[in-house]
Parts: structure tokens; sequence; C-alpha cells
């Protein structure tokens, strides 16, 4: 289990994240909505490890994330950044053999390298300098590398995703969640940022809508998402239907 | 902590190139060395320099009077000269290419960001005001602390340079540079002020601090520059991985298991090692820490371990080649070899500016 407890983050003696508390366990798919500057990305920086929180606890597989090794850690959550800049001209098979661990085989490398290649269907720009790709291609790259970086220590732990479909095409965004949903059906979990609500709902087992810091709602997607929700959320006067099957939104212009 | 093989070279089409380069770099270290022992005022058949190291190696020096003054011009004046060039050659850029992956940047030049002015003024305040200090203490304690003192003063200006340079685990390009610059005039200034106004006969002029030479090299500086190259190679190899996550990001870095921080240290610690003693024993030698490193990445990756290799045997090829220019283009005096080096690295330092005019805005 990945657990956050009444988590507070505070910057200049504004709160960014007030009392959020997340839970997140294998075989599932947790999505995070909410608008801009609800403070998602800073709760997945706490719940990486990255950023520490004022107030609360995070906890994986019952230890606290502070008592966890930078190496260890590694073997159980992996991250997928929002941009990643890299500095020098890597190849884009060499960005997703920094997943490995260094023990790692020349061949199991490869092989695994080129498994997540192919799941986010850039086995062919392998050799291709990470720089000269496009925006969603690196991004895929690097989707690539988070996934080796569990699968190298057995494909169980858990993914930490902020905003994965951020630049891709509508093919590769249903792909990128469709690996998050095997992911989680191997054994792992997952939570994602998600800005497409339509996507959350087709993705996660829970959604956890995040409004100025806080939880405003929470629970399976068909329960929770309203049109109530939607405006609450975003101030934006939506209808969800559900037509043909599950609840899609259909915007209808922006409201005060 | 192993280095993993998976990481190294995933790509065939380049691992098959870089081993072409690494081998290049090392014949090409070979020919420089046998060049450098061979040209002079007297010039030596290169046959005869292996020869005469082969037979040196169990202290047999020849019998007629050619043969000997041939040994002692080799072993004596070029060999020690020679060797001086290839450590202080294989620490600048091995240390260039570190601090490079360090502040995920390629032109983190140890001259260029004030790292090298550092230890030249730590190394020139340690000759005159140690001295000071301690005019009783015996002259090899003072020649042992020299390379201690520069080492001290390049890891004060690495420090300096990283508090100034990063905010909040950011570095930008502008504040690199400009504490960079800022840190090596105040570092040059000062040593120019001591040197002015100490009289003391161990110091030695200007140029040499500033623009470096090699010019009296002996086995003593070889001993005193060693073990901190050694230091710097052995070390950098083991966080050559590390290295290469850190070009994600830190944030991302730490993701993929790094202990950042502890990888920061390390790097810092060993660059201001190899930096002082490269500027204890040789002064001030630009560019060889930015035109080295860059070169290989260009040809042979960026993957830290081969840089690292790469970096080593090509550093000293270069300054071993740039010596041979120094010492005999005015023959008999001698150019400083930062002059050579500046010649070199100049001109591809504005080609590199050039190049990556977008990515450094």
């Amino acid at each position: 289990m990945y657990l956050a407890e009444n988590i507070r983050v505070k910057a200049d003696g504004k709160a960014i994240l007030d009392n959020v508390s997340l839970s997140l366990a294998p075989g599932k798919v947790v999505a995070i909505v909410g608008p801009n500057g609800a403070g998602k990305s800073t709760l997945m920086k706490v719940m990486a490890g990255e950023r520490r929180s004022d107030a609360g606890a995070v906890t994986l597989d019952g230890i606290l994330l502070s008592n966890w090794k930078a190496e260890k850690l590694s073997h159980r959550r992996a991250v997928l950044p929002q941009s990643a800049v890299v500095a020098f001209p890597f190849l884009a098979a060499e960005i997703v053999a920094l997943g490995l661990p260094q023990y790692f085989s020349r061949n199991d490398g490869r092989n695994l390298v080129e498994r997540a290649l192919a799941a986010v269907d850039l086995l062919p720009a392998r050799e291709q300098v990470y720089d000269t790709l496009s925006g969603g291609e690196r991004q895929r790259v690097q989707l690539a590398r988070v996934l080796v970086q569990l699968w190298a220590h057995g494909g169980k732990g858990y993914l930490l995703l902020d905003e994965p479909t951020a630049s891709l095409d509508l093919p590769h965004q249903l792909a990128t969640l469709r690996i998050a949903r095997e992911h989680a059906a191997a054994g792992g979990g997952v939570l994602a940022v998600l800005h497409d609500i339509n996507l959350a709902v087709m993705a996660a087992d829970e959604i956890v809508a995040m409004r100025e810091g806080r939880v405003i709602a929470r629970g399976a997607p068909k329960e929770i998402v309203t049109d109530e929700l939607i405006h609450a959320l975003y101030g934006v006067k939506a209808r969800v239907g559900s037509v043909p099957e599950g609840p899609f939104l259909l915007p209808q212009g922006v409201f005060s | 902590m192993t280095v993993g093989d998976a990481a190294l070279s995933i790509s065939w089409r380049r691992a098959g190139r870089t081993r072409s380069i690494l081998i290049g770099c090392a014949l090409l270290l070979a020919a420089a060395f046998l060049a450098s022992l061979a040209i002079g005022p007297v010039v030596i058949a290169p046959a005869k320099v292996v020869s005469i190291l082969w037979n040196g190696l169990f202290g047999v020096r020849g019998t007629s009077s050619l043969d000997l003054r041939d040994a002692i011009v080799v072993l004596d004046i070029r060999l020690p000269r020679t060797v001086l060039a290839s450590i202080v050659g294989a620490s600048l850029a091995v240390s260039g290419a570190i601090l490079q992956g360090v502040f995920r940047n390629p032109l983190a030049d140890p001259g260029l960001v004030g790292i090298s002015p550092g230890a030249a003024l730590a190394a020139v305040a340690w000759i005159v005001f140690g001295g000071l200090i301690a005019a009783s203490v015996p002259r090899v304690i003072v020649n042992l602390a020299l390379p201690i003192a520069a080492f001290a003063g390049s890891l004060a200006a690495i420090l300096l340079l990283h508090r100034l340079a990063t905010h909040e685990g950011r570095t930008s390009v502008a504040n690199l540079l400009f504490a960079g610059i800022a840190l090596g005039a105040l570092a040059s200034a000062g040593t120019g002020l001591i040197i002015f106004i100490a009289s003391d006969q161990q110091l030695r002029e200007f140029t040499f601090w500033t623009l470096g030479s090699l010019g009296g090299s002996t086995w003593q500086r070889v001993v005193l520059a060693l073990p901190f190259a050694l230091v710097l190679f052995a070390a950098s190899f083991r966080i050559a991985r590390e290295l290469d996550a850190l070009a994600l990001g830190e944030a991302e870095a730490f993701h993929t298991g790094v202990n950042v921080e502890h990888v920061k240290r390390i790097a810092i610690v060993i660059v201001a090692a190899g930096v002082g003693a490269a500027v204890a024993v040789s002064g001030i030698i630009g560019f060889v820490g930015l035109v080295v490193p860059h070169l290989l990445r260009l040809g042979a990756g960026p993957l830290h371990r081969t840089l690292i290799m790469g970096s080593a045997l090509l550093g000293a090829a270069l300054l071993t080649v740039s010596d041979i220019f120094a010492r005999t283009v005015a023959t008999p005096a001698e150019l400083p070899i930062g002059v050579v080096t500046a010649f070199i690295g100049a001109p591809f330092f504005i080609w590199l500016l050039r190049r990556h005019k977008r990515s450094f805005g």
C-alpha cells in the first residue's frame, strides 16, 4: 500500500495542500483531477518523496517514505515527470536504459528496453537522439523509462504519472492509459494526474477531485462525476451524460 | 557498486563507434607521448626513444657519451614533463566532464567558471603567507602543502559557485557563467595582488599562474600531482552511472534511485582535487576541460563511463601536443601553454556558442 495521510504543504504562508489523504493499492488506477493550481503536482511530489510535507506522513509498504533509501525506493515506485529536458544528446534507448539497475546484464537490459519502447510504440526511434524527438515522443520515451524501472524489479511497483497524456495525440493517450491499466492488472498500482475527465473516467478505478489544495470528492467515476462536481471543480457549466455507455463530458462554454 | 553493462551502449551502432573512438584516443596519446619525448632542441628518433625507455626500465643508460646525453634528455628532462602533461591534461578534461555532468551544462569548464583561478589564488597565498607562518618548516612539507592548498582553493571556489549559481535545485546557464566569471576575475585579481606585493623566491611570475606552463617539470611534481589525479579517476568511474541519470534533472535522478546530494558531494570533492593538483604543478591551463569532453560527446555519445575514459586519454594527448608546441615554436624561449590551448579552445568555444545559440538562451 501507498498511503498519504493528512498531508499539509505550505509555501509563502499559503496552504498548497491542506489535509490531503490518499491511498493507492496494488491492482488499482487512481486518477487525480482538478483545475490548475489545485495542488495536484505538489501532491505527486510529496508522494514521490521529492518534496517534504509540513505535516502528515506518506508511507510505502508500511514504512515512512523518509526512511526509504533512494535506491530501494526506486525499485518500488517510478515517477513520470511532467516534462523532462535532458542535458546531453542521449539516444532514446539510452534514456530508457537509465531506468535499469546497475547490475543488469546487457542482454536482459536490452530486452527490457526494447519491450518498453515497443509498448510505447517507439521501437523504431530507439537510436534517435532524444532531443530531436517531438514533445509527445519524448513523453513516451520517459514513460518507457519508468516502465523499465519497475519491470526490472518484478513489475509490481507503483507508477506515479504526472499528466502522462498532456502532449499526446488521441491514439497515444489511449495507449498510455491502456499501459496504466495493464500495469494495474499485473499487480502494480497507478496514480495519475489527468486533465481530461473523459480519460480519467475511462481509465480509473477511483477519481480524486482536488481544488485549492483540498480533496472535494473521491470515489468510483460513475458515482462522483456529475454536473455538480464539474461545476464545483472548474466553474464550468457542463452536462454529464452516459451515451452510449459510461459517463462522458460535453463542455458547453465557460461560465463564472 | 559495479558499473552496469546494460546502460553502457544499449545501442550496438554507437557501441562500435565508441570503441573505435576510445582506441583512437589511446593511439593518439601514445603517438603524442612518443613525439613529446622525441621532439626538442635535440631531435631523437622514435625508435631510439623506445630503446632508451626500455633500457631505462632496467637502469641501463648506454655507454657512449652520445647515448648518455640522449638518455638524460629523454629520461630526466622530457619524460617527467611529458608524464606531467598527461596527468594534468587528463585531470582537467575529466574534471570538466564531471563538472558539466553535475551542472548539466556543457559550458562548465574549470577555468571558465573560476575554479582554477580559485586554486591558483590559494596556491599563491600559501607560497607567500604559508612561508611566513612556517619559515622553519622543511621545504618538502611546504611543497606537499602546495597541492593541498590548491585543492582547498578550488573546493572553496566550487562550493561558492554552486551556491551562487543554483537556485531551488536549478542551475541557470547565465547564473553559472556570471558567478563563474566574477569568481575567476576576483581570484585572478587576488593572485595578481599577492604576486605584486610579494618578493618571494618560490613564487613564479604571474604568467605562470594565469597561463600555465610545464617548464621545469620534475619527478617531484609528478609525485605531488599523481595521488590527486588517481583519486579523481578512480572515483569518477564510480559515479559515472549516477551522472548519466543526473542529465534527466536532479528530481528525476532521485526518482531513478540516485542519492543526488551524495553524488554531488563526491563530484565536487574530486573535481577540486583534480583541478587543484593540476593548477599547483602547472598553473591555470584553460579550455582543455571544455573542448575535450564536448568533442567526445559529439563522437562517442554522452554516457559518462566512456566520456570519462575518453576525456582522460584525449585530454592527456591534447595537453602533451600543446606542450610540444609551447616549447618548440619560439625556441629557446617557451610560450605559456595556456596560450596554445587558448588558440585551440577559444575558436572552438565560439563555435560551440553559435551551434547552441538557441538552447543556451
